[in-house]
């Protein structure tokens, strides 16, 4: 699986305004519906599931990345966003650290396989420190979409 | 220096989800438990067990073989309470993820 295949270009956003763990959940919720990747109808019901599922425990991975996400029958497919904040965010990480870079999924709660698909190929090109810095440091939307493509097309190293 | 030899577990994925977020910090949380190195190999891949990051890496379906390799003082143990985690299906509740 690549990012094109589940990211909205629509949803990517460099620069988010939020400043807390809901308000970054919301705001990516929101460009996810901006895009049209999710119903209108299902925006509140699709915050208060990821919200739920942070409950369980911080989807703050570490090094500085999230990756808040919920299974929602109002989707058919896999549909992420992404966003990037400079100054940090405090989400709850499992290192206790800021987080800078968001990926939002949500996905059909019949195809576990494609969320874990996605998870695999968000942490195998972040775990490349050089696109990692890269993506931190995005100051445009465009920007982040090209290190997306460039990941997508092998152009780090793994 | 002590030399420790390697213990080797093959274990399969099968819990529904496969190795998800969740599990991959269950997993990570109980390494930190132990001193000894531990890693999990999937194929060609191999992540370090204490690293949520390098565990979702590895993209752990049910029906997957892996192995879990420990190596130092306390890999018996190590080794048994990753294996536990394995056979417990990481206590899923195979509605949340």
């Amino acid at each position: 699986m690549k990012f094109a295949d589940f990211i909205l270009p629509g949803a990517v956003k460099a620069e988010i305004t939020a400043a807390n763990k809901q308000a970054v959940i919301r705001e990516m919720v929101q460009s996810l519906l901006d895009a049209g990747g999710i119903e209108k109808d299902e925006y509140e019901s699709i915050v208060k599931a990821i919200s739920k599922r942070e409950e369980l425990g911080s989807t703050g991975i570490g090094r500085g990345i999230a990756v808040p996400h919920t299974k929602h029958p109002s989707v058919n497919r896999l549909v992420g966003s992404v966003a990037v904040c400079s100054e940090g965010i405090d989400f709850d990480s499992l290192d206790c650290e800021k987080v800078y870079l968001f990926f939002l999924l949500v996905s059909p709660p019949e195809r576990p396989g494609d969320h874990l698909r996605a998870l695999e190929h968000i942490t195998r090109q972040l775990k490349d420190d050089t696109f990692c810095r890269f993506l931190k440091q995005s100051k445009t939307k465009e920007d982040i979409l090209a290190l997306l493509e460039e990941a997508d097309n092998n152009m780090f190293g793994k | 220096m002590t030399h420790f030899p390697k213990i080797t577990r093959e274990l399969l994925v099968s819990n529904r989800c496969g190795i998800h977020l969740r599990v991959g910090n269950m997993l990570a949380q109980k390494a930190k438990e132990f001193s000894s190195d531990i890693r999990i190999r999937k194929g060609t891949y191999a992540a370090d067990c204490r690293s949520v990051l390098d565990i979702l890496s590895l993209g752990a379906f049910q029906g997957d073989a892996v192995v879990i390799e420990t190596v130092g003082e306390d890999a018996q143990q190590a080794a048994e309470a990753i294996a536990e985690l394995f056979n417990a299906r990481f206590y899923e509740d195979e509605q949340v993820q």
